[in-house]
């Protein structure tokens, strides 16, 4: 220890503390320092554990915007097992989940600026996003099962400061939703669109994505993973987003591009991932690639597929 | 009463309960509150923190000696023989014996990192009580927090109703 250290914590007493000490009651924790643990809390356990303990602490959860301005709410359901265990605050139904978004999003009073929902995201959190957080720069959503092409092309055309979007896990196709984000959202950045599978039998329209991101033309980062894009889809969008940094298209076996064509045709890109790289560090659940071609199933097998497709909504 | 010891400068801390602790000025400036406090000019006599009894205190000043950057002539020295992930790896260990303290202290600590603004003291001290919040029920953090439900009958249940699912 060094020469300046306090004498007296050589005297430090040890052992049981007082019963005073012992009963202490933490529902008088300084305002700050209860605002420093809320902060560093999971928002779903805020929601449904610490901020419900007593009324000083709900007092601080309830009414202060700054520990919601940047929202998070997972169910961690989809995560690789080594990432997160599911543990027993993570067991909630679909609607339990988009009801604490809700709630979450309330709280922010306005002040939201970024969210991210995992499992936890359905048309009535998005259209409450767009109510009350018109300065929202960061949205993410990650297994949105209801979240259909139709209806988010509309709403999401409500923010226009957009910087950062993710869709990952999402059951429907975006091509409507990339097209409005890339006229109504100049200062997008960042953008993932990340699936669970890529399918090698799907060879319906499968540019029709891409040709769309194409038109976000600010672009810094791209990922897309498992995504049925060709050569000529990823040409459209290294010729559309020419500022590109980061490009990630791990899983997407349609591409036969290489990294010096890549690179030669968006010469910014410094960090890229190519389909057959590894997926270690990949921090989504994703299925082993399904790389029947379509010429080897006869036409009764494809419209099986189909079949069972559509017969799921 | 700041004062000269070998080169470095020295600041006097007071606790309420009146014990005086002399630290060097870089390990009281590990705190942001008494950085402002020095660079105001404001700290030409003993700094009284109040609400910090010299208990805590003395434990606060441990872990800012701990973790003060080993800087001048001899701790360059120091530092050039031992290598940043073993200097890391070694405040991981020290900090997991610091934090082996009862509630109370644990308490009274996170109390102290925020008035003091300690960034690292306060992740340390809150983590602890964070990793026992997390996915427990409302009664099991109740209990770890020695609170109680003061809520009143009537505000009961609009906090049922508004928060329907933490009660299913």
């Amino acid at each position: 220890m060094a020469a300046a250290a306090p004498s007296p914590s050589r005297n430090r007493p040890e052992g049981p503390p007082s019963e005073e000490e012992a009963a202490r009651d933490w529902a008088g924790l300084p305002w700050d320092a209860l605002l420093a643990v809320l902060h560093r809390l999971d928002h779903v356990d805020v929601l449904m554990g610490a901020g419900l303990v007593c009324s000083p602490w709900r007092c601080a959860a309830r009414n202060e915007p700054e520990l919601w301005r940047r929202v998070e709410v997972r169910s961690h359901a989809d995560r690789p097992t080594h990432v997160a265990a599911p543990s027993r605050a993570r067991r909630h139904s679909s609607a339990v989940l988009c009801g604490l978004a809700r709630a979450a999003v309330k709280r922010a009073a306005g002040q939201c600026e970024a969210f991210c929902g995992e499992g936890a995201v359905d048309d009535s959190v998005l259209s409450l996003l767009a109510d009350v957080a018109p300065s929202l720069k960061s949205l993410r959503i990650i297994s949105g099962d209801r979240i259909v092409d139709e209806r988010l092309r509309l709403t999401i055309t409500n923010f226009a400061l957009l910087e950062e979007l993710e869709l990952s896990l999402c059951t429907d196709v975006y091509p409507g939703t990339c097209e409005a984000v890339g006229s109504a959202c100049p200062l997008l950045k960042r953008f993932r669109l990340s699936k669970n599978q890529f399918c090698k039998w799907n060879t319906k329209n499968i540019d029709q994505e891409a040709m769309a991101i194409a038109t976000m033309g600010g672009l810094r980062s791209l990922q897309l993973f498992a995504n049925p894009l060709s050569d000529d889809g990823l040409a459209a969008i290294l010729d559309g987003c020419p500022r590109l940094e980061s490009l990630d298209i791990r899983h997407c076996f349609n591409v036969g591009m290489g990294a010096a064509a890549i690179r030669a045709r968006c010469p910014g890109i410094e960090t890229l991932r190519l389909p057959g790289d590894s997926t270690m560090d990949y921090d989504l659940k994703f299925s082993h690639p399904d790389m029947t071609p379509w010429n080897t199933q006869d036409e009764h097998h494809c419209d099986w597929h189909e079949l069972v497709y559509f017969s799921s909504w | 009463m700041a004062t000269r010891e070998a080169g470095k400068k020295m600041i006097m801390l007071k606790s309420p309960d009146g014990m005086e602790f002399e630290v060097e000025e870089a390990v009281a400036m590990e705190s942001q509150t008494i950085r402002k406090m020095i660079e105001d000019d404001c700290a030409d006599t003993a700094i009284l923190i109040p609400n910090i009894n010299s208990k805590i205190l003395s434990r606060v000043i441990e872990y800012c000696n701990k973790h003060v950057p080993t800087t001048g002539a001899t701790g360059a020295a120091a530092s050039d023989t031992v290598a940043p992930a073993a200097l890391a790896e070694d405040l991981k260990i020290w900090d997991a014996e610091f934090i082996k303290v009862n509630r109370a202290t644990r308490f009274n600590l996170i109390q102290a990192a925020s008035y003091l603004n300690i960034k690292g003291l306060l992740d340390l001290t809150s983590q602890t009580t964070i990793d026992t919040i997390s996915d427990n029920s409302l009664e099991e953090i109740r209990s770890f927090l020695s609170t109680k439900n003061d809520y009143l009958p009537e505000e009961e249940q609009t906090i049922r109703r508004e928060n329907q699912w933490a009660f299913q």
